[in-house]
């Protein structure tokens, strides 16, 4: 949970193709970028998905890396962010031990970070919060002593503050009528707790 | 003597003649319902294929069925699916155009992988074919089922998996545009066997098929770039142009030419630049890095400003990049965005195709000479001192092919010692005459490769040079070209030992010679089991009339040379070394343990 915040975000939308995203995360693992998370969902627009990768190394590297998915097949727009240039949210899902008798101080925690309760199990609750990756580290640490027995992060996406965009497809690029192999609804992410 | 040449007969179906636009084959009709494997062939026509390289097997087996139904689609049986690839290769490199290549599912198609990493490190619009088990089958492990996509993801510039027949027309036509459009490069096909046996109505292409984003970079070098480029050339006062394969791809000879007449730069090529400017045009210095000669490697290294155009500054060129060229500024031209800064730092980063970015600069840059850099590079120039001991110098052997050969020959070189001779040494006089290996550096290459530029470049001379390690890779293609009639002229630089290897593990692993002695058949005896002309040189008294014989035989044939078994390639940049470090003699090293 001490993992520093990564330093760049590349942003990339991308046919919904497999193999495309194949080709897109073999580009980052041939290139041994670290990486802070992965993130993939259905993108705006037809047919397409949106990657997000946020990295430890530097700027030229991170350049240098998304020059090279530019030049992949496939891949329709690609934007590099700063870490505070652009807008970042992550989602976590957190199931945390609630025990009767510290269930109210668990209350006041989730409350101080706007978490959700989604689901009361037997001795446990299952919460949502939402924020940049350094506030769901501290939101992390604040439940560590009530008992965190599971976390799903979904990884950090990005959007440029103000008009700019990085999913729109141009009218130089294509719409491609592939097999959807994601449904709308379909998130896949690598968090560092997946990894 | 060996045999005379014979061509033995071929399958009557599949020797149609390549003369022409495509016409339909005889089970066409108007308005047709076509097997997949019959729109596959259609397809092939309607690019302007001509010839394909290939081998049949179970999942691919509709393909070739089909295939004896358009005769005007030459199949070429090869001995081994590598060579049907690297004969695409070939065929690419000389033509321009994609060259195709088949092979069934499996290990078929794992045979592709060498072939298809060759042509895309050196940027070959090669279109591979491969069948696939049938789609129920796929995932389950089945009998020659592998996942070829995955495999080559990494080695291919696009890959297409045929899902049903309704997707096939528009993914094949995608695929050869996304061969052949911006940065060329390798891509697979992948179509099951039952998409295969499938039926549909055959629909011409009512329009150019445009290839997905990301396959043709938009050229984006820009007015003010151009304006810097030019004002750093005119400033420069030690310029040198450096061509690399990105010329020859774009056909920009004339351009480049133009270029360095009208600054006076020296132009230096690298191994996949040479023939971009004749070796005898005044200014053309040679081959930089790893065996560059002194002077011009010493050149780069008293350079203020490089301009590259179309190559990618590889380690072989620059060695340890921390010492590459440290006085000069780089101007870079490239189709491929990111290979700008990739290896070097520029300055400029012109990114488009080669001959419309020289084309700006030429027609922007003022007239100018460069007499004092002239003078200094030539104070370097020494007399080469190659060493080689008896008569067979490799550049007796070269300097014997070209005059045998005469204007119009095509060299396909192998990889190793004989390679960087053959660069260095041989006169290349026309565009686009040397053929290599440059970035995978593939032992195996020149025969089936040169086997490609024939049927490319039919009626020309094509000489296929390889050392006795790489010949043995492939050379059962003589097979091949006995029964396709292919007239290819293959030399075998014969020292007795995987010689590039060698000489590293002389000069740098305490002449260990680990594993580089190499035994060879008797490549005579061999010639004439395959029923060819084959000659063997000892002495230099006997090259040119061997040389002049092989030349004369209507098809194919073998001269071995015997070379000194210790040969070396000088100069030499030690691995992970500078352009200043040359190593001229060899090492007093212990004796060969």
């Amino acid at each position: 949970m001490s993992t520093p915040v990564p330093a760049w975000t590349i942003a990339a939308v991308l046919d919904d193709d497999l193999i495309v995203v194949e080709r897109v995360v073999g580009s980052i693992r041939r290139r041994h970028i670290p990486i802070g998370d992965l993130a993939l969902g259905p993108a705006r627009g037809h047919g397409a998905l949106r990657l997000t990768c946020s990295t430890h190394a530097d700027r030229p590297a991170t350049e240098r890396l998304a020059n090279q998915l530019r030049r992949i097949v496939g891949v329709r727009a690609v934007s590099v962010h700063a870490a505070g240039d652009c807008l970042t949210r992550e989602h976590a899902l957190v199931r945390v031990r609630a025990t009767p008798s510290r269930l109210g101080v668990l209350l006041d925690t989730l409350a101080l970070y706007e978490a959700t309760v989604i689901e009361e199990q037997f001795v446990a609750l299952v919460v949502q919060v939402t924020g940049t990756a350094p506030f769901l580290c501290s939101c992390l640490r604040a439940l560590e002593p009530f008992g965190v027995l599971d976390v799903a992060r979904g990884g950090s996406v990005v959007l440029s503050p103000g008009d700019a965009t990085t999913g729109e497809v141009t009218s130089a690029t294509r719409a491609v009528a592939s097999t959807s192999y994601l449904t709308p609804d379909t998130i896949i992410a690598l968090s560092p707790e997946s990894r | 003597m060996p045999n005379g040449w014979r061509r033995r007969p071929t399958t009557p179906l599949n020797t149609g003649a390549c003369d022409g636009a495509p016409r339909p084959g005889p089970m066409d009709k108007v308005t047709e319902v076509l097997t997949g494997a019959q729109m596959l062939c259609r397809l092939l026509q309607e690019q302007g294929v001509e010839v394909v390289f290939g081998y049949p097997g179970g999942a691919i087996m509709p393909l070739y069925h089909a295939l004896p139904e358009y005769p005007r689609l030459r199949h070429v049986l090869v001995r081994h699916e590598q060579s049907a690839a690297h004969a695409a290769d070939g065929y690419a490199r000389a033509s321009g155009r994609p060259g195709v290549c088949i092979a069934t599912s499996g290990p078929g198609a794992t045979n592709l992988v060498t072939g298809l990493a060759t042509a895309q490190l050196d940027s070959s619009p090669v279109v591979a074919i491969t069948g696939q088990v049938p789609r129920a089958m796929i995932g389950r492990d089945a009998f020659q089922e592998t996942d070829i996509i995955g495999i080559t993801l990494s080695i291919t510039k696009h890959s297409v998996g045929i899902d049903d027949i309704s997707e096939l027309p528009e993914k094949v036509r995608e695929a050869f545009a996304i061969a052949t459009e911006g940065r060329p490069g390798p891509v697979l096909i992948d179509v099951p066997k039952d998409v295969q046996n499938q039926k549909a109505e055959w629909r011409p292409a009512a329009v150019p098929v445009a290839p997905r984003s990301g396959a043709s970079p938009v050229p984006t070098a820009a007015g003010d770039d151009i304006g810097t480029a030019v004002r750093l050339i005119a400033q420069a006062e030690r310029p040198l142009l450096l061509l690399g394969r990105g010329v020859i791809l774009s056909g920009a000879y004339a351009d480049v030419r133009a270029l360095a007449e009208k600054t006076g730069m020296p132009v230096i090529t690298t191994l996949l630049g040479i023939s971009a400017i004749p070796e005898s045009h005044p200014q053309h210095l040679g081959m930089p890095g790893m065996h560059g000669e002194v002077h011009v490697n010493r050149a780069i290294q008293q350079a203020d400003l490089l301009v590259g155009i179309g190559l990618r500054f590889d380690d072989r060129v620059t060695g340890n990049t921390a010492g590459f060229a440290p006085r000069a500024r780089i101007i870079h031209v490239d189709l491929d965005a990111s290979e700008i800064g990739k290896n070097v730092p520029v300055e400029v980063g012109l990114v488009g195709d080669a001959g419309t970015v020289t084309r700006r600069l030429l027609a922007a840059v003022a007239p100018r000479r460069c007499d004092a850099w002239w003078q200094e590079i030539e104070s370097h120039r020494r007399t080469r001192h190659e060493q080689f001991r008896g008569d067979m110098a490799p550049e007796t052997i070269l300097t014997a092919i070209r005059a045998a050969s005469g204007p119009g020959c095509t060299i396909v070189s192998d990889v190793g010692q004989h390679q960087m001779w053959i660069a260095k040494l041989y006169r290349y006089e026309e565009p686009n005459s040397h053929i290599t290996s440059g970035g995978l550096g593939t032992m195996g290459f020149a025969v089936p490769a040169a086997m490609g530029v024939h049927f490319a470049r039919p009626g020309r001379p094509v000489w296929a040079i390889s050392g006795d390690g790489g010949f043995q890779m492939n050379m059962q293609e003589i097979a091949t070209m006995m029964q396709e009639g292919l007239p290819v002229k293959m030399a075998v630089f014969n020292n007795g030992y995987l010689g590039m290897v060698r000489q590293w593990q002389q000069f740098f692993h305490g002449r260990r010679y680990s594993a580089t002695p190499i035994w060879s058949p008797d490549f005579v005896k061999l010639a004439e089991a395959y029923g060819i002309a084959g000659y063997r040189v000892e002495h230099a008294r006997q090259i040119d009339e061997a040389v002049a014989r092989a030349v004369r035989e209507p098809g194919p044939a073998l001269v071995e040379f015997m070379i000194e078994q210790e040969a070396n390639v000088f100069p030499m940049i030690p691995p992970g070394g500078s352009l200043s470090e040359p190593i001229e003699a060899a090492p007093a090293g212990a004796p060969v343990s």
